[in-house]
């Protein structure tokens, strides 16, 4: 997700983070194969995405173990975490 | 009719009557049997939900409190009691801190999770953004889960219906099984019948009659009669082995489904306080799968019930585009704070003129007054020189204070402070923080109390010693009547731009001091325990709004009071005791001699320590020492110390006076410097002990702030006294 371009869409496949922070993610609805919008992204990583119709922003930590398939425009194909 | 959750062993609630109630009656409960007596039992409701959804605005709403409330979450970090009434029987409300879920990660969701568990509720009030309500539903599906009485309070209708999205509020309440009351808390629309049905409901702890339509899998068609949230066959079949283990073992512990779903969750505290013995069931943690179908339920409730879900706040995400742009996040946040500043200082400054000018009549008057019906002469210096001299000095600062936090409070109902948290993350991320560690930071502007409490947002013991322990540094409210004083002294049209530049100072001295702990490796409590919030910073984002007017009032309201009733108690408290030490000394009264007084011999005593800073006069060391009390205290003295408070030109009176003993803008400096970073007040102090429950912290922050203030203030002179002299 660290690489998510602004204003393209994502499925989530996997969450490689600590227990803690994997279960607070899914708690607030990051489940397997949920579609999330990327809104804005740091060059390092920060990033605030639309999930279930709420606005979050996450540190490069949290994103960059989000692992997520491309679904909407202007992405490249193949995974990117 | 399905059953009670407890039908299956134990009682809930608030004693073996409510319990009674649940089981004896599958109807809602009468209020009048609430009656018990005169006047009634009391109800207790809490109000539960996910952080700024509007717990608090309904609170205020019923109970008339006004507890701040802002647009973003984590506002609400304690728990809060209040009264009101429903047809003449006795309610007593609980607001709690916001959560996410019932599995806590932070104080402030223990806080609720707790209170929640206990037997101290009667009926739970589940507060749901109707514009989220799919964000919102897991924490409203677990609190189903707990088998107390709920009522859904589904808010901010008046959003639903300006996006263009409806929801279906008679289907809802058929696949949750719990009433659902459509409100609008900011408009105190829909507050009677929520309360109406929070008395009904009180004791039933079954759901209504649940109605679905969807295909029900295996042989759960029971359940799904009884229970609005039931799981897959696997898990069931695992929470009705580990359920009827926990009834055998605990019988007197109500609902066994609900420790069951938690000790498959591996919940720690459940399953520490009620372990169950089946490690063929309990194999492993089942959260991950729990998590999906209660998600996977919800989107089949949204589905069905909301109609236009798509809609969405365009306005937000446009403003979001220019506000969290990569390049310009930075500049336009340094824009804002730095408008926030020159409203307080060069609006606030007009205004305060004004107050200097009713300061002196009214002293000049109640002097007069006071001669002319004999009034002792010692007590008139009392009444004039010590009180109102004392605390109305403070009080002329009380129009830049207004507008300080007229400023604060526009940006914090706005939605704007939850975007510093991703402007700042970055820096942040550099010192060891995430992002939301700055929201307590900004905070302390204002006041560094309720800035210290914020801290217990943050997830690691580590990060929040950390917090605690730099933002005093910001430089909060109390501090500005003492740059706003010494900078309009001796730095002319420049003074705006000094006062400013202390803001500054303490910003940059507060990432310092985080800097340098990330590189020197802090010890102990500071040490970094490998959970440091670094890069991790997870917040919402609630939409952008313009500032209510009565949330504003109500913000700048409070803090003015409180401003004022410092004033009165303990700038009033520390005015008549410096008063009392100036005039009295080992030989009794001084009668204006003040170089013989207690005052004078405690100042002295400081004197050796602050002298390398440019401030060795035992007057301004004893106006120092008694800041620690409250920050306004220093100006307050020193007016009373040079005897230049309530005359006509006061400030350039004491000019003339502070010039006259060699203190010039260099020692000008030092002072706001060492104002700034020394020990904020007496009350700040005590919330560092009550917030890291640690004396050995307490001393420690204590004596850390002494000693960055005095370096600080000590290099400062130094420089400073090359350019002034």
């Amino acid at each position: 997700m660290d690489e998510g371009r602004i204003g393209s869409t994502y499925e989530v496949s996997y969450l490689d983070l600590p227990d803690a922070t994997k279960h607070r993610l899914e708690s607030l609805g990051m489940t397997p194969s949920i579609t999330v919008e990327v809104l804005n992204n740091k060059s390092h990583g920060t990033v605030i995405i639309r999930l279930r119709e709420t606005r979050f922003a996450l540190g490069r930590g949290i994103s960059r173990g989000i692992h997520v398939t491309p679904v909407g425009e202007g992405t490249t194909s193949g995974e990117v975490a | 009719m399905g059953r009670s959750c407890c039908d299956q062993g134990g009682t809930s609630g608030k004693g073996a009557m409510s319990f009674e109630k649940a089981t004896n009656t599958m109807s809602p409960t009468d209020p009048d049997e609430l009656v018990e007596g005169e006047g009634g039992r009391e109800l207790t409701v809490a109000f539960v939900g996910n952080p700024n959804c509007g717990k608090t605005t309904l609170f205020n709403a019923y109970t008339g409190a006004n507890l701040k409330v802002a647009n973003w979450p984590g506002v609400t970090v304690e728990r809060k009691e209040g009264q009101t009434s429903f047809q003449g029987h006795p309610v007593k409300l609980v607001d709690l801190p916001g959560t996410y879920s019932l599995t806590c990660y932070t104080m402030e969701e223990q806080v609720t999770r707790d209170y929640v568990l206990s037997d101290d509720v009667d009926v739970i009030i589940d507060v749901v953004d109707a514009s989220s309500l799919e964000h919102s539903l897991y924490l409203t599906i677990q609190l189903l889960e707990l088998g107390k009485p709920v009522v859904i309070a589904l808010n901010m209708m008046d959003i639903v219906h300006k996006r263009g999205m409806e929801i279906d509020t008679h289907r809802l309440p058929e696949m949750l099984g719990m009433p659902v009351v459509p409100i609008c808390a900011r408009k105190r629309e829909g507050l009677g019948p929520l309360m109406h049905a929070a008395v009904h409901h009180q004791g039933v702890t079954h759901p209504d009659p649940i109605i679905h339509t969807h295909e029900v899998p295996g042989d759960l068609e029971g359940k799904h009669e009884m229970y609005a949230m039931v799981y897959s066959d696997a898990l069931e079949h695992r929470i009705d082995a580990v359920a009827a283990r926990f009834a055998e073992l605990y019988p007197d512990k109500p609902n066994p489904r609900y420790h069951a779903i938690k000790l498959l969750e591996a919940d720690e505290a459940i399953t520490s306080r009620t372990p169950v013995d089946l490690p063929d069931i309990l194999d492993r943690s089942y959260e991950d799968e729990f998590i999906r179908e209660r998600y996977d339920f919800i989107s089949e409730v949204v589905n069905e019930v909301v109609f236009n879900h798509d809609s969405r706040a365009a306005t937000t995400d446009a403003v979001d585009r220019v506000l969290t742009n990569r390049f310009a996040s930075i500049p336009i946040f340094l824009l804002i704070m730095g408008a926030v500043f020159a409203l307080t200082f060069v609006v606030g400054d007009i205004l305060k003129g004004f107050m200097e000018l009713g300061l002196q009549w009214f002293s000049t008057s109640v002097s007069e007054a006071l001669a002319s019906a004999g009034v002792s002469e010692l007590v008139s210096s009392l009444v004039v020189d010590g009180v109102i001299n004392g605390v109305g000095t403070v009080l002329t600062f009380l129009p830049n204070i207004f507008i300080l936090f007229l400023a604060l409070a526009f940006l914090e109902d706005s939605g704007y402070m939850s975007r510093v948290a991703y402007v700042m993350d970055g820096i942040m991320g550099r010192l060891g923080l995430s992002g939301r560690a700055f929201i307590p930071m900004i905070l302390g502007f204002g006041c560094s109390v309720p800035a210290i409490m914020a801290s217990r947002a943050l997830e690691s013991p580590s990060d929040r010693k950390k917090v605690m322990l730099v933002t005093p540094f910001m430089s909060c409210s109390a501090r500005l009547p003492i740059y706003i004083l010494f900078s309009g002294m001796f730095f002319g049209s420049m003074a705006s731009v000094v006062a400013y530049s202390m803001y500054v100072v303490g910003i940059v001295v507060a990432l310092l001091v985080l800097l340098v702990l990330k590189h020197v490796g802090g010890r102990g409590e500071l040490a970094d325990n490998g959970t440091g919030e670094n890069d991790m910073l997870l917040i919402e984002l609630p939409e952008y709004k313009m500032p209510d007017a009565h949330t504003v009032w109500i913000y700048v309201w409070e803090k003015v009071k409180d401003y004022l009733s410092r004033a009165g108690t303990v700038i009033f408290a520390a005015s008549v005791v410096m008063w009392v030490v100036l005039n009295f000394g080992v030989g009794g009264y001084v009668d204006g001699d003040m170089s013989a007084s207690f005052g004078a011999m405690l100042g002295r005593l400081a004197v050796p320590v602050l002298a390398p800073l440019g401030l060795g006069d035992w007057r301004i060391s004893l106006a120092l020492v008694a800041g620690i009390s409250a920050k306004e205290v220093v100006v307050s003295s020193i007016y009373v110390l040079f005897g230049a408070a309530g005359s006509a030109g006061a400030s350039a009176a004491l000019a003339t006076q502070l010039s006259a003993i060699g203190f010039g803008p260099a020692s000008a400096l030092s002072l706001m410097v060492f104002c700034l970073l020394y020990v904020p007040c007496i009350a700040t102090i005590a919330t560092i002990h009550h917030e890291s429950r640690s004396g050995r912290w307490t001393v420690f922050s204590v004596v850390f702030q002494l000693v960055v203030a005095w370096v600080v203030a000590f290099l400062t002179y130094g420089i400073a006294s090359i350019f002034f002299g």
